[in-house]
């Protein structure tokens, strides 16, 4: 376990080292203006019908809940995606990653330090960001439009702090290995606007579908089925399958 | 002597390609065994092999002992490979700071510094690796091959790139690790200057296939055309040089000056001709009796293995 945290810490490391991540950081943020413009209109929407201050409420508060749901989730499969390329697309392209395999290290100490490396940092950066976005929008929108600050509901909290480090932990290590096994590692990348995709339009069919089902179910369908592959294909990863991959 | 590294009639084929063809040979403790080819040979993939890499399509490699698949024979490996696996945006002194974690060593800051300073590179040690020279990065990359003291090192083209002075620096540094340290090097080199210079013994692999093994001293002597030099104090007069001629095992290559170049039979006793020129009042300053070089010893072995 010691070995996977020394990998992973030194991934971590080297990506805040680049000013690519801390770019990305503040494009993120710059995206977070648009959700205040989709909560502008939507209650402007709502002015001009005249409708009572309690509706106001209700809706600024369901607005918020699924923002609270979703932008951690968004925010988090986005930051990954930068991390990714610098926990194995660069040592790949390099060859660092041939050395580390001469190493004691085992392949699967490798995948899950590399792996964590990358769900550690976007986690955090993600769920920090949308805390701030989260506390703003209260502030600067909100709360001048219902005279209160609306918490987010308390499954919201748990999903965001426990499901949603497994879900991109989980998403990570599929990519981590395509990255790993596949001769051009930035393909594997796609896994995550793939699965990304997957849960924007699964979730929005279901809805349409007049399914109401809980965020926090979708997301542990996501974990199961992307963990379960994970160990199934597990087997298959070898250190010459690697290195002869990293031939490009 | 143990044997430390064994290749036991390994074999790798990759798809149609039969990259290593029953190659075996072994590497004893104190070794600096010299491995040699050209490229496309087999020589990575060997190394490959016995780091642990690439699996053998058939046959055994192992270091120390131990199956070279295993982690416990990587333990005790230190490596330089073709590339050099640093990361540039980490310093010197963070880079092997990382392997020394993944080796499990504690408390190895006094380590990492005795041996950046053994590289030279005390100086740069806080500087990010992105911004070193490629001679400076095959010094770190030695560095962090030795970080964790290992048994055994294998080494493929640890002075490529490295200026004249660092290659005579790492080239001392190898030998103390044998000398003092009695530890065992495999060296793959292009360099056979180098290879000559520092390795006891040497094997030469061709198309996958191991062409020449042994000891380099005693494949010298085997491998040499008979020649003998000799320096006299004057040159040797005609009259003589015309009756030294008549004797059949010697052949009067050429005399420049004071020296006389004979072709003799490698087996041939010289000692008859010292005696034969001194009994006729040629005075001898010197006897040497040339051994092949590496170079013609490869040029020789390639050209019979291109001819196969």
């Amino acid at each position: 376990m010691k070995k996977i945290w020394v990998i992973a810490r030194k991934d971590v490391r080297e990506a805040f080292r680049s000013r690519g991540t801390y770019l990305y950081i503040v494009i993120l943020i710059v995206l977070s203006l648009t959700y205040s413009s989709s909560y502008n209109s939507l209650m402007n929407n709502l002015i001009r019908q005249n409708v009572s201050q309690q509706v106001i409420y209700e809706t600024s508060r369901v607005f918020l809940n699924s923002l609270a749901y979703t932008l951690p989730l968004i925010y988090a499969f986005l930051v990954a995606g930068i991390f990714a390329a610098y926990s194995v697309v660069m040592d790949k392209i390099r060859r660092n990653l041939e050395s580390l395999m001469a190493t004691p290290l085992s392949l699967k100490q490798i995948w899950i330090g590399k792996t964590l490396g990358v769900t550690l940092p976007s986690v955090v950066v993600a769920i920090g960001i949308s805390i701030v976005a989260y506390i703003v929008m209260n502030f600067v929108l909100i709360i001048p439009r219902t005279g209160s600050f609306i918490l987010v509901e308390p499954a919201a909290i748990v999903t965001v702090l426990i499901l949603v480090p497994l879900l991109i932990f989980s998403v990570s290590l599929l990519v981590i290995y395509l990255q790993l096994v596949i001769s051009n590692p930035r393909i594997a990348n796609l896994a995550f606007t793939g699965i990304f995709l997957l849960f924007f339009f699964g979730s929005t069919f279901l809805t349409q579908m007049g399914y109401e089902v809980p965020f926090y179910y979708i997301y542990l369908g996501l974990i199961v089925i992307c963990a379960g592959v994970s160990y199934l294909i597990a087997g298959s990863l070898t250190r010459e399958r690697v290195l002869l991959s990293s031939k490009t | 002597m143990s044997e430390v590294i064994t290749l036991d009639r390994v074999s790798k084929t990759l798809g149609s390609r039969e990259i290593l063809k029953n190659v075996s040979f072994s590497v004893q403790s104190g070794d600096i065994f010299g491995y040699l080819g050209p490229n496309g040979a087999g020589k990575t993939t060997t190394i490959r092999i016995l780091l642990g890499l690439m699996a053998p399509t058939s046959g055994r490699a192992t270091v120390l002992g131990v199956d070279a698949q295993s982690e416990k024979a990587r333990q005790k490996v230190g490596f330089v490979l073709e590339t050099d696996g640093l990361y540039d945006n980490l310093s010197a002194f963070d880079n092997l700071m990382y392997y020394t974690r993944i080796y499990g060593l504690q408390d190895s800051t006094e380590r990492i510094k005795w041996v950046i300073a053994l590289v030279g590179l005390e100086d740069r040690i806080q500087d990010k690796v992105g911004s070193y020279s490629k001679g400076m990065r095959q010094r770190l990359a030695l560095a962090r091959a030795l970080v964790h003291d290992p048994a055994v090192l294998i080494l493929d083209e640890p002075t490529a790139g490295v200026d004249p002075t660092g290659q005579i620096e790492i080239r001392q540094i190898m030998l103390d690790r044998v000398h003092r340290e009695g530890r065992t090097i495999l060296l793959s080199s292009h360099n056979l200057d180098e290879v000559q210079r520092i390795c006891n013994r040497i094997a030469l692999i061709h198309r996958g296939e191991i062409r020449l093994f042994g000891d380099l001293e005693s494949l010298q002597r085997e491998m040499s055309r008979g020649e003998v030099v000799i320096e006299t104090v004057e040159p040797v007069p005609g009259d003589i040089l015309a009756e030294l001629g008549r004797i059949p095992e010697v052949k009067i290559q050429n005399q420049h000056n004071r020296t006389l170049t004979l072709n003799m039979n490698r087996n041939a006793d010289v000692s008859g001709v010292i005696a034969f020129l001194t009994a006729r009042n040629v005075r001898i300053e010197q006897v040497k009796r040339q051994e092949a070089s590496l170079e013609e010893i490869y040029t020789r072995i390639m050209k019979e293995a291109e001819q196969k």
